[in-house]
């Protein structure tokens, strides 16, 4: 032993006398009971962080309305939104009542529930998602029309059940247009054959069809319920909507198809809404001087894109003119089909609801808020995991000067 | 895995009662304070009870690392100036022939670490290996920590020149 350990063994013997507490273990124990508890409540922690940090991450919105979040009697959902394929097609036609009907981008036929904003993509008999065909849903919401190969049917979302018949006298069409009757009663239909343009009206109940010249507009255009008006689509970058007066009441006009008479009309689009016009594809009355439409708005547009809108016909005086944006941002793919017997009536005020947010705390959140609510949660999985770590290394065997 | 909290008390007053005194010498040593020492073993036995069941070493070895791991952050807490035994940085000159006074005064002067190494080397007789296993440092740290403590030694209390010679 050297001189410097024997000075330090010297020192040492001026060290106190020792004294443990008595209730240094106790005390020591109950310290591993709390590290225990703690220990868990990180892990907890840790597993709902990166559970829900998944989740958010990776979960497209939702598209099922939340529990308990239903309109009784139906509404038009405020957000349409392209489920892609993301859907399980159902073979189980029988889904209820719907509000809107469109084919997505992977080629499915989708209806979303009136009653909950549920989505349904349906696996309809004969319609190919490598070459869809087009659908229509009835204005009261529970007809579905689709065409298929040279057919049309449909199913009674009530029942499952679904009639059809091959159009143009049994000849078949290659049928690019489908369109109900205000009173869901008949399904018009357009489209070729042999390279011949044709039109038709068929009953599917029946079914029966009638065929319609497709010069008339009928062929083309949707009949109000009373008062003698078609609404008709335009072109792009028009700055009214086309409608036309049949020279005979509807009822009649939908039975003598031969009458030829027809007054033009417009109906001026609001020019601070579309400074260079739009295009319109009327989707169907939602009352007798109601048309429910769906809009293009082109680029310097006040709503730019698709777009629902629901405008007052012209055959109404000016100060009933109404014009409301239904629903924005519609998907681009497609052109949708509307239950029109959902809108409201107008109580003439402009905050009146005319659709219903199924999904409003579910779906849809901005992008920034998940990016940025997903980065906190990754900021609270890392500050879970360092303090664990923390934890760990407080315990003897690391020292640090 | 250690028996029941029965036989695992037992176990733990028998080792409190074996080694606490050597285990205040160490951190009397390092402190050259009573209540510091005391506190700071009382702090590594209460660490050793609370994790009983997973000490894999010796309960000493895992005492004495808590110690001068305990001891290195009081110390960062409080700095140097709040050390019972004084602060000054400069050589003193060799005026009270008491070689253990000088040797007190200088070990008060030494960083934690240089302290540490000095304690566990030449006081608890560890190898470098070992020392460095208990601070938790590589043996090239212990071994350069042990050469700045002596050459600090030297500097600061010349009348211990002799007193260290060659490291062993």
């Amino acid at each position: 032993m050297n001189r410097l350990e024997s000075v330090l063994e010297e020192l040492a013997h001026d060290a106190p006398r020792p004294t443990p507490h008595p209730e240094l273990w106790d005390r020591g124990r109950r310290l591993r009971r709390r590290d225990r508890v703690v220990r868990g409540g990180l892990v907890l922690v840790m597993v709902l962080l990166v559970g829900g940090l998944a989740s958010f991450v990776t979960a497209r919105p939702a598209l099922v309305a939340p529990a308990g979040d239903v309109a009784p009697d139906g509404a038009i959902p405020s957000r349409i939104e392209d489920p892609g394929s993301d859907l399980e097609p159902e073979t189980d036609l029988a889904t209820g009542g719907a509000s809107v009907a469109f084919v997505s981008t992977s080629g499915t036929a989708v209806v979303i529930g009136a009653t909950d904003g549920r989505y349904h993509a349906l696996d309809l008999p004969g319609f190919s998602a490598d070459d869809p065909g087009v659908v229509a849903l009835s204005p009261d919401g529970y007809h579905l029309a689709w065409s298929t190969q040279e057919r049309v049917d449909s199913v009674d979302l009530r029942t499952g059940e679904v009639v059809g018949l091959v159009p143009h006298g049994g000849h078949g069409a290659d049928v690019t247009e489908l369109a109900w009757t205000y009173d869901s009663a008949r399904i018009t239909y357009q489209g070729t054959f042999d390279g011949q343009a044709v039109a038709g009206s068929i009953e599917p109940t029946g079914p029966s069809e009638v065929e319609i010249p497709v010069e008339r507009t009928l062929a083309t255009g949707l009949s109000s319920p009373t008062r003698g008006i078609v609404a008709l689509p335009t072109g792009s970058d028009r700055t009214f909507a086309r409608f036309e007066r049949v020279a005979r009441p509807a009822e009649q006009a939908q039975k003598d198809l031969r009458s030829d008479e027809g007054v033009p009309l417009r109906r001026q689009l609001p020019p601070d809404l579309y400074p260079g016009g739009a295009s319109t594809r009327p989707l169907g009355w939602a009352t007798g001087s109601l048309v429910v439409a769906q809009a293009d708005g082109p680029s310097g547009s006040y709503v730019e894109g698709q777009h629902l809108v629901l405008f007052t016909s012209p055959d109404r005086p000016e100060s009933e003119w109404t014009f409301r944006i239904l629903v924005r941002d519609l998907p681009d793919a497609t052109p949708v089909s509307i239950a029109v017997d959902l809108v409201p009536d107008l109580d003439g005020t402009s905050s009146q609801q005319l659709t219903h947010d199924f999904a409003s705390h579910d779906a849809g959140l901005p992008a920034g808020v998940r990016w940025g609510g997903t980065a906190l949660a990754a900021l609270g999985v890392l500050l879970a995991a360092y303090l664990l770590r923390r934890r760990e290394q407080r315990r003897p065997g690391r020292l640090t000067a | 895995m250690r028996g029941s909290n029965d036989r695992d008390r037992v176990a733990f007053d028998e080792f409190v009662a074996a080694r606490s005194g050597a285990l205040l010498r160490s951190a009397w040593l390092l402190t050259g304070d009573h209540h510091l020492a005391e506190d700071l073993v009382q702090h590594a036995l209460m660490q050793v009870a609370r994790h009983w069941e997973r000490i894999s070493t010796s309960p000493e070895a895992y005492a004495r690392r808590t110690m001068h791991h305990q001891h290195i952050s009081l110390w960062r807490k409080r700095r140097f100036t709040e050390t019972s035994w004084g602060s000054h940085d400069a050589a003193q000159p060799a005026t009270d022939p008491d070689l253990r006074l000088s040797v007190t005064e200088a070990l008060a002067r030494l960083t934690p670490k240089q302290r540490a190494v000095l304690v566990l080397r030449f006081f608890e007789d560890l190898t470098e290996a070992q020392s460095a296993a208990v601070l938790g440092v590589s043996v090239g740290t212990v071994k350069s920590s042990t050469r700045q403590a002596l050459s600090r030694l030297r500097v600061l209390a010349p009348d211990l020149a002799d007193l260290v010679g060659v490291e062993s």
